[in-house]
């Protein structure tokens, strides 16, 4: 025969029991929550850095063919040649303090970016790096380089000299 | 006797309260079950929505990368195919001389295309896109347009003395040959003609001012009328008559230059558009031979005095410097073309005289 202790006990327990299941059910949806959240944290990261060094990627691929800084020779352009005067009139307007139109025109192309253009061989320009362009975000960005041979070709002294374009891709970790 | 009647009613109270447990548990169940319910379908919307986003981003570089590889090189065409979108290309002007160009996949955030020219319907729900490029040189290069139709668009050549044994307008013929023999064109002699073509989605009826045009009560046509002397492709009008306008409303008539130009009002929706894509495009003129000055000009000091280097000095200062920030008028386009011209035998000479190039 039961008493009316032991029915309280019965129910006690049958409470205690749901309440631990739900607890239980409760503790693994949490740690599910930051389980997914951490992966999913981790591949915005990853698609992020992905992206940010696949655009170095295109300005690098785009710096060579870019038409203001190719050598043409009868209305033909030259694979993977730099036009000397075509780099430092560049230089020049997208440096120049008082008219901002030209580096803010080639912002939309470079973004974050530094491109140098360094004449390798032989020594004789005097000015052997010449950086074009320059958007560092802050000190503490990261930076991918990308160096692209190229020849650079000096129309009035009717000279060619090797060099590089190198692109350095600013971006925060 | 009593003890039996005590334990009933004890036995009777107990039932009640296993009842009202029961109950309780149920109902207990039924809240949690419907919390993960509502957090799982939570879940599953979330994940819906990112998946939308993700599809939509991926659309857009797709499209752009796209459009962005044939801006490199001029006279190209391709076909871009994707799942069936509704695409909203959008230009205007944000303030005085500044203007913004983007555009809109389905309902993804509108992307900015800052550099790239682009001449098309403003709306396009399609599943594919022919997307075909001119490039734009005034002298020297400037930018690559880029113009993008549909599969459902038809381009009508109206010229009413055409015949297919070679008949016909030399402009209307060159247009029809000119353009892609994928992007779909037709010769029309007469309006009835017209009719036949109603079934696309987008129609475009060209006509040349000499040859007369459609009925402008009936139809939307874009009419050319190219500039004496210097040939289809040189400069000249185009008006975007609207059939509602029904007479001649001189605010439709904006001037072209080259055949990128021309191509360009051909490939737009209304005189709106195009001014805008041509005003940037003009912008992107300004920064280019701000370039070719700053070249001349670093060239001139390190060259010998020579002829080359005088006539470097006469273009820097008879042409160069003159072409300075033209506007989209027609009294600028006329000056502009004259000294493309001018530009074009300087560099003969240059080239003639063994000089470096202007360009």
């Amino acid at each position: 025969m039961m008493t009316q202790n032991s029915y309280k006990k019965r129910g006690q327990v049958q409470l205690g029991e749901t309440t631990a299941v739900i607890a239980i059910v409760i503790i693994l949806l949490v740690i599910g929550i930051v389980f997914w959240n951490k992966v999913s944290n981790s591949n915005v990261s990853d698609i992020r850095t992905q992206s940010q060094e696949l655009s170095v990627i295109e300005i690098a691929n785009m710096v060579p063919e870019l038409t203001e800084l190719k050598c043409y020779e009868s209305g033909v352009n030259k694979v993977k040649c730099l036009d000397w005067y075509k780099i430092l009139a560049m230089n020049k307007s997208i440096n120049d303090k008082n008219n901002k139109d030209v580096f803010l025109f080639y912002n939309d192309y470079f973004k974050n970016s530094k491109i140098t253009i360094s004449v390798v061989y032989p020594d004789v320009l005097g000015n052997n790096n010449i950086t074009i362009y320059d958007a560092r975000l802050n000190n503490s960005t990261k930076t991918l380089l990308i160096s692209i041979p190229v020849n650079i070709r000096d129309y009035v002294n009717k000279e060619t000299f090797y060099g590089t374009i190198i692109v350095e891709g600013y971006y925060n970790e | 006797m009593k003890n039996v009647k005590n334990i009933i009613q004890r036995r009777k109270k107990s039932n009640r309260k296993g009842v009202v447990d029961v109950q309780f548990n149920w109902i207990f169940v039924m809240i949690a079950g419907f919390v993960i319910f509502i957090f799982i379908i939570s879940v599953v919307f979330a994940q819906k929505r990112n998946a939308d986003t993700q599809a939509g981003t991926s659309a857009i570089n797709q499209i752009k990368t796209l459009i962005e590889g044939r801006q490199q090189t001029g006279d190209v065409y391709s076909e871009i195919a994707f799942p069936r979108t509704n695409i909203n290309f959008m230009c205007a002007e944000a303030a005085q001389d500044k203007y913004y160009f983007t555009f809109k996949i389905e309902n993804a955030e509108r992307t900015q295309l800052p550099t790239e020219i682009i001449f098309a319907p403003q709306n396009l729900a399609t599943n594919k896109i022919m997307v075909w490029s001119q490039a734009f040189d005034l002298g020297f290069p400037v930018s690559v347009f880029t113009y993008i139709t549909t599969a459902d668009s038809i381009i009508l050549i109206y010229d009413p003395n055409y015949n297919s044994n070679g008949g016909g307008s030399s402009y209307a013929s060159q247009i029809f040959n000119d353009l892609p023999s994928n992007i779909t064109k037709k010769f029309v002699k007469n309006d009835a003609e017209i009719k036949k073509y109603n079934n696309y989605t987008r129609v475009r009826i060209l006509c040349f001012e000499d040859m007369g045009c459609p009925d402008a009560a009936a139809y939307d046509y874009i009419n050319i009328t190219s500039a004496q002397g210097a040939g289809l492709y040189g400069y000249g009008n185009v008006t975007f008559h609207k059939k509602t306008d029904h007479i001649y409303n001189p605010q439709q008539v904006v001037p072209y230059i080259t055949k990128s130009g021309l191509y360009g009002a051909i490939f737009s929706d209304n005189t709106e558009y195009y001014s805008c894509q041509m005003s940037r495009a003009l912008k992107q003129f300004e920064i280019k031979r701000s370039l070719v000055e700053s070249r001349l000009t670093l060239m001139q000091d390190d060259l010998d005095d020579s002829d080359c280097k005088r006539d470097i000095i006469a273009s820097l200062n008879l042409e160069i410097d003159k072409m300075r920030e033209p506007y989209l008028n027609e009294e600028n386009m006329t000056w502009l073309y004259r000294k493309i011209k001018d530009l074009d035998i300087d560099n003969t000479n240059l080239i003639l005289d063994s000089c470096p190039k202007i360009y």
